[in-house]
């Protein structure tokens, strides 16, 4: 334990003070982003009314205020809203569990096949006339199914071997192999009919976030965090190599095993309810690593509120600037390419 | 030990391969004969001016047809279906249930739809078809399908998709495939219902103006705009669709959030049956959020009939002919005043030469 210790205080970096009014500024991003959030949407709400609502509902005042402005409000608005923060938290939460476990910068939930098991699963609950809830709990098992084949595979061939390396190879060989088994489903489909609602699903999307979807996500996202969260510190004794985790007597298999599994839930969980997401699960533990620094105990909190406020206002101008929705898979890459050709180009001058 | 397994995979392989050749050569061998002799006698060409203004040198007379989508596959079924090569997807049980049984079990060969490839271009060469089909929307074509054309030396025809062109599509088609007489019938029909429609609707007032939001999918979030092939019939009928928006013609649609929809508040929502939307048709009723929609509260959900062909939609077909009269009167019962029962069973018989019931024409009406 006292070696512990050691290794704790060799992460720590001087500016452990700044540190903490940062986590604070940072723990108020997504606050602030929800409450801007609440006044943005294509039924205008004028804030006066906004507020009116709001108070009179958490003091329990009789209605004096149209029904309908309360139904956007509660029934659209906010569980979207909740929503995008549970997606971004739960995607930038496992991109960084992931990137840790990894020991790879580059590794992102979908790596293991999570997306790619649970876009089949969609298509073949689609196929196969289940209803909205069947299709999110189909897409979400083959999810976690996509993963568990992945890691058994690694562990059936990588016995002696980098384990890390041949993980990240059957993952590969698994999402392709589910993403084939889509392609076949969608060949199959009718296309006045099955094609085009499965091509719908596949694009993804917050659109249809229901009360309904809210408590859906609440359970697995909750699940997954705390796991995480509790294991944060862990996450930087497995990125020391496991010669050393050994030596402080971790069983680094174990934990590497609960954090996959932690991040799955939370990556097939998003998944279930939003379509696939790209480069959030990328990109945001990269700029939480720039402004709290590597140790996990604060960069997995931080990757965490970033998260879920940066998805958040990206979905803001996702469902107002046009009167059609524009996908937010679009959003996420015009934003995240060009933020992770800069990482690549900063990282090259450090190298040099 | 390990050279000799080598040896019978390799074997094993061969054996594989020369069966499928020999299965090959036989399917092929058996549909040569039947299908090259027609087209061989008819070694005279013809210049026609197909609907995008191409001048097209095709056989004089024309006894196979490949469409390259379900578009093109139902005018020619509703038009001369013995030379119909083939369906571009499986039709389900419900869809068979109008088709006659002679081309029930028409096999199966894949199309251009939806921006995929489905078709087999050897398997269309080796039935050698006189032309190929297309229809484009505001003259928009596919390349795969001129591709198509060019690869297997096979005239490409292309027709004009547009509501509008429905009549004049029948008129040209009846010249090409030889059955000018029923072309020209069909053509009628399908002038004088439209133009009786249209004379109707045009006198609803702009104030009484329905306007209607168009649903498909599970979440009923997903619609087509006002200027796409999937919603002419809307504009047709005099009514105003509330997406206004320009959204794709390539048929891959729109989504639009809840608010938005809140917002617009249509007085109709015509919801699509399929692709998901029977989910939404379960729910929609109960649905604390669409409960804030007049269309919801009046109870004015209207659904058009798919069988066998979409009245409104999916694909965008000659069924629409049935889905114009029907909306006018679904949205307009005191400006179009029409006997939609018989006009339904004279439109199946006319068109699809099936008699239906009325117990089948009002399901129809009312799905």
């Amino acid at each position: 334990m006292g070696s512990m210790k050691k290794l704790e205080s060799k992460i720590k970096t001087s500016r452990q003070r700044p540190l903490i009014s940062v986590m604070a500024a940072l723990a108020l991003l997504p606050l602030a982003a929800f409450l801007v959030s609440l006044s943005f949407g294509r039924y205008g709400i004028p804030l006066p009314q906004l507020m009116q609502i709001l108070f009179g509902k958490l003091c329990g005042l009789t209605p004096t205020w149209p029904d309908t402005l309360e139904k956007v409000l509660f029934n659209v608005r906010i569980p979207r809203i909740l929503c995008a923060m549970m997606v971004g938290a739960a995607l930038a939460g496992s991109g960084a569990a992931y990137q840790g476990v990894f020991k790879n910068p580059m590794v992102s939930p979908d790596i293991l096949g999570a997306s790619a098991g649970a876009g089949f699963g969609a298509a073949f609950a689609i196929l196969n006339n289940y209803n909205v809830i069947g299709i999110e709990l189909t897409a979400f098992l083959f999810g976690i199914a996509a993963v568990a084949l992945t890691y058994f595979l690694g562990q059936a061939i990588g016995r002696n071997m980098n384990t890390v390396l041949i993980l990240v190879l059957t993952g590969m060989v698994v999402q392709s192999l589910f993403s084939a088994f889509t392609s076949v489903i969608k060949y199959e489909a009718d296309p006045n009919n099955k094609l085009p609602e499965i091509t719908f699903w596949l694009m993804g999307g917050l659109t249809s976030s229901t009360q309904k979807q809210v408590w859906m996500m609440a359970f697995p996202f909750l699940a997954g965090l705390v796991i995480l969260f509790l294991l944060r510190w862990k996450i930087n004794i497995l990125s020391f190599g496991d010669e050393e985790a050994k030596a402080l007597g971790i069983d680094t298999l174990k934990i590497r095993v609960i954090l996959i599994m932690a991040s799955t839930l939370l990556t097939s969980a998003s998944i279930a309810i939003s379509g696939m997401i790209g480069w959030v699960g990328l990109i945001i533990p990269h700029l939480a690593r720039l402004i709290v620094g590597p140790n996990y105990k604060v960069l997995l909190p931080a990757s965490v509120l970033m998260g879920a406020a940066f998805l958040l206002l990206v979905d803001d101008v996702a469902r107002t600037v046009l009167v059609t929705e524009i996908p937010l898979s679009i959003l996420t890459a015009i934003i995240g390419a060009p933020f992770f050709i800069y990482l690549l180009l900063k990282g090259r001058s450090s190298w040099e | 030990m390990k050279s000799k397994r080598f040896k019978f995979i390799a074997w094993a392989i061969c054996a594989v391969i020369l069966t499928f050749s020999i299965a090959g050569c036989s399917t092929t061998s058996a549909t040569q004969p039947a299908s090259q002799s027609p087209s061989a006698a008819a070694s005279d060409k013809r210049e026609i001016t197909d609907m995008l203004g191409n001048k097209v040198k095709i056989p004089a007379k024309v006894n196979k047809v490949f469409c390259t989508s379900p578009i093109g596959t139902y005018i020619v079924y509703t038009l001369a279906p013995n030379k119909l090569l083939g369906w571009n997807s499986k039709m389900s049980e419900d869809e068979l249930k109008y088709i006659s049984p002679k081309y029930k079990n028409l096999q199966v060969l894949g199309g251009n739809m939806g921006g995929q490839n489905t078709f087999n271009t050897e398997a269309i060469t080796a039935l050698s078809p006189d032309i190929i089909l297309d229809f484009a929307y505001n003259g928009q074509t596919s390349d795969m399908v001129t591709e198509l054309g060019k690869q297997t030396g096979i005239p490409v025809v292309i027709m004009d998709g547009a509501l509008k062109s429905t009549a004049a599509s029948y008129r040209l088609l009846g010249k090409i495939l030889g059955v000018e007489d029923r072309g020209n019938m069909l053509a009628d029909y399908v002038q004088k219902s439209l133009d009786r429609t249209a004379a109707m609707v045009a006198k609803v007032p702009a104030d009484e103006k329905v306007k209607i939001y168009y649903a498909e999918s599970a979440d009923g979030l997903k619609t087509d705009g006002n200027d796409s092939m999937h919603t002419e019939v809307i504009n047709f009928v005099n009514a105003t669709n509330v997406v206004t928006m320009d959204t794709s013609s390539s048929g891959k649609g729109a989504s639009v959030s809840m608010e938005q929809v809140l917002k617009w508040n249509p007085d109709v929502i015509l919801a699509n049956s399929r692709m998901g939307g029977s989910n939404f048709l379960k729910t929609i009723y109960s649905d604390k959020t669409w409960a804030g929609v007049k269309a919801v509260q009046n109870k004015r959900i209207y659904v058009p009939a798919s069988l066998p062909f979409g009245w409104f939609d999916r694909p965008p077909c000659i069924a629409r002919v049935m889905g114009v009269e029907w909306l006018a009167a679904k949205l307009y019962p005191e400006y179009v005043k029409v006997d939609l029962k018989s006009d339904v069973k004279n439109f199946y018989k006319t068109f699809y030469g099936v008699e239906i019931t009325d117990a089948q024409a009002e399901s129809l009406i009312n799905s």
